[in-house]
């Protein structure tokens, strides 16, 4: 494990692409946040989602507007995911490893350990900004209270990456894995709106897109009189939502390594 | 102990419409050059991808070492498939440094700045390999092929992209890694090249081996006999249909194949009263003897 870490941390550090998009990544989080300050403070004026003493970045509010925040961001931090994946394939270097004695499973191996690295620095930082969010309203640290958002936000980044996996994989050509990659979130989000509700809340990208709903979900969207669209966000529970997630990202890795061993390279 | 090194038996591989290999078999002694000859489309790449993991076969089997297809057995192989395959952006010693640890090498610098030299890319061993030309490319691919001091090496077209000098020196550099006691499996289009290192070839034609064995059997397969004869026409309808294909004729000279000897030539022309003034065998090059295979 230790030794396809390495050879995998040789490949990504002197990668262009990959550090621009992390920095483009690392700067939009904060940035989005502070953006949405004026837009929620306008809607808590009218809807008392929270004490006036409180602000989105107080803590414990600050797990769910952050987590909700970044998980849009998601999409871009899965382009390295395409990038990483299909450039092993258009370098033709994965044909190569595989001659120089890697087996099909440790490349696939390889690639989930990048997701899971990848995913761990996207929460980790996800975290700190949120602490650093938290800390400037200036009433203490709270590291415990809905935490658990940022857990369920790390499920969320692995099964995007599963998904941006598997499609580069299949595809291999990175700028059309790209166009698909948001091709299916689009697809099925158009899915929803025909779909019956019962059915669409089990779907793959809506699900895992619920694992970081948006904060006062209920009560920004109960007084809409088009609520009832919406009623999907409670026939599963977070949890359940969560675990249903993470079956469909182990399907996604299990089709790309059946995939690729069947596949010539 | 069994001094084989690869056994390849009932190699069977389709494409969607070409049957690519036809259930070949051959096999790959310790220390041996093997050349894999065939034009175009002859099934040798496939072959060799089938051997190094990256195709499957529909049908056969292969075990190198004796220990089957275990990738493990990989580790232990040098090779260069088709083109030089590596990461754009990294430079050469970064590249090598990836191949050092799939290769589990416990000393990776040292072999890295070794291997760069012995192929003569020490001075540009930190420029990007996006920069390099084809044949830098090419010679990169052979370092990466040695970088573990493998026991075998597998080769595809290795002078592709080389210039007079480096095809030299690839030449050198796989007879000296005979002489350590290498087995070298090699695919190549340049026979001229072939013939002056190969110990043993195959050659392949359309998925099929149709000639196999020691270079020196192979290139002797038919006699090229010169006649030199003021008498050609007597010659000619003398032997009939004991001449296979006339190479070339001129004045009173004719280079020809036959089913018989020059010994058996001699004698038949003699009894029929029918003196020449030369006759002579003259050795087939690999080239010659390729074309009559594949002609045939």
């Amino acid at each position: 494990m230790k030794k396809l870490i390495q050879i995998e941390w040789i490949k990504i550090k002197k990668l262009t692409s990959v550090k621009v998009i992390l920095l483009v990544y690392m700067a939009l989080i904060p940035l989005w946040m502070l953006g949405m300050n004026a837009f929620f403070e306008d809607l808590n004026t009218k809807l008392k989602l929270f004490p006036t003493s409180e602000t989105m970045y107080s803590f414990p509010n600050v797990w769910g507007f952050i987590t909700y925040s970044a998980s849009y961001f998601n999409l871009l931090l899965a382009v390295v995911v395409i990038i990483l994946t299909t450039n092993e394939f258009s370098n033709r270097t994965l044909r190569q490893h595989v001659i120089d004695g890697l087996t099909k499973r440790q490349v696939i191996f390889s690639k989930f350990m990048v997701v899971v690295c990848l995913s761990v620095i996207a929460t980790a930082y996800v975290y700190l900004v949120g602490i650093l969010f938290g800390l400037s309203q200036g009433k203490g640290l709270d590291l415990y209270t809905n935490v658990h958002f940022v857990g369920l936000f790390f499920v969320q980044t692995l099964c995007y990456f599963a998904l941006a996996f598997f499609l580069s994989v299949l595809i291999i050509r990175p700028a059309l894995t790209i166009v698909l990659f948001y091709g299916v979130i689009f697809l099925e989000s158009i899915m929803g709106l025909f779909l019956p509700v019962s059915v669409y809340a089990f779907l793959p990208m809506n699900n895992i897109s619920k694992l970081t709903p948006l904060p006062f979900f209920k009560e920004i969207f109960v007084t809409n009189p088009d609520a009832d669209h919406h009623r999907e966000f409670y026939i599963l529970d977070l949890w359940q939502v969560a675990l249903l997630s993470l079956f469909y990202m182990m399907i996604l890795y299990l089709i790309s390594l059946v995939r690729l061993n069947r596949k010539d390279l | 102990m069994s001094d084989i090194i690869l056994d390849v038996s009932g190699l069977d591989k389709k494409y969607k419409d070409v049957h690519a290999l036809g259930g070949i078999s051959f096999q790959v002694r310790q220390g041996q050059i093997f050349g894999i000859l065939g034009p175009n489309g002859s099934g040798k790449t496939t072959t060799l991808a089938i051997l190094l993991g990256i195709l499957k076969a529909n049908k056969g089997t292969f075990s190198w070492f004796g220990n089957g297809q275990e990738a493990s057995n990989r580790i232990r192989i040098g090779a260069l498939l088709e083109t030089p395959n590596f990461y754009p952006y990294l430079n050469a010693i970064d590249n090598l440094r990836i191949v050092a640890k799939i290769k589990n090498l416990p000393n990776p610098k040292a072999a890295i700045e070794s291997v760069l030299q012995r192929v003569g890319l020490a001075e540009r061993a930190n420029s990007k390999f996006r920069s390099y030309s084809l044949g830098m490319k090419q010679r990169l691919a052979i370092a990466s092929a040695l970088l573990s001091d493998p026991e075998v090496l597998v080769l595809d077209e290795p002078t592709n992209g080389l210039d007079p000098m480096g095809i030299v020196d690839i030449r050198r550099l796989i007879l000296n890694l005979k002489e350590e006691g290498k087995t070298i499996v090699i695919a190549s289009h340049i026979l001229d090249e072939m013939e002056k290192i190969c110990t043993d070839v195959i050659i392949m034609r359309k998925g099929t081996i149709i000639r196999e064995g020691k270079l020196a059997e192979i290139t002797q397969d038919k006699e090229h006999i010169l006649i030199h004869s003021s008498e050609l026409q007597k010659v000619k309808e003398a032997l009939g249909s004991s001449i296979s294909r006339i190479i070339s004729e001129q004045d009173s000279w004719m280079e020809f194949t036959s089913d018989l000897s020059s010994l058996e030539i001699n004698k038949k022309l003699a009894q029929l009263h029918i003196y020449c003034d030369e006759i002579f065998v003259k050795k087939q090059s690999l080239e010659q003897s390729f074309i009559n295979h594949i002609e045939a």
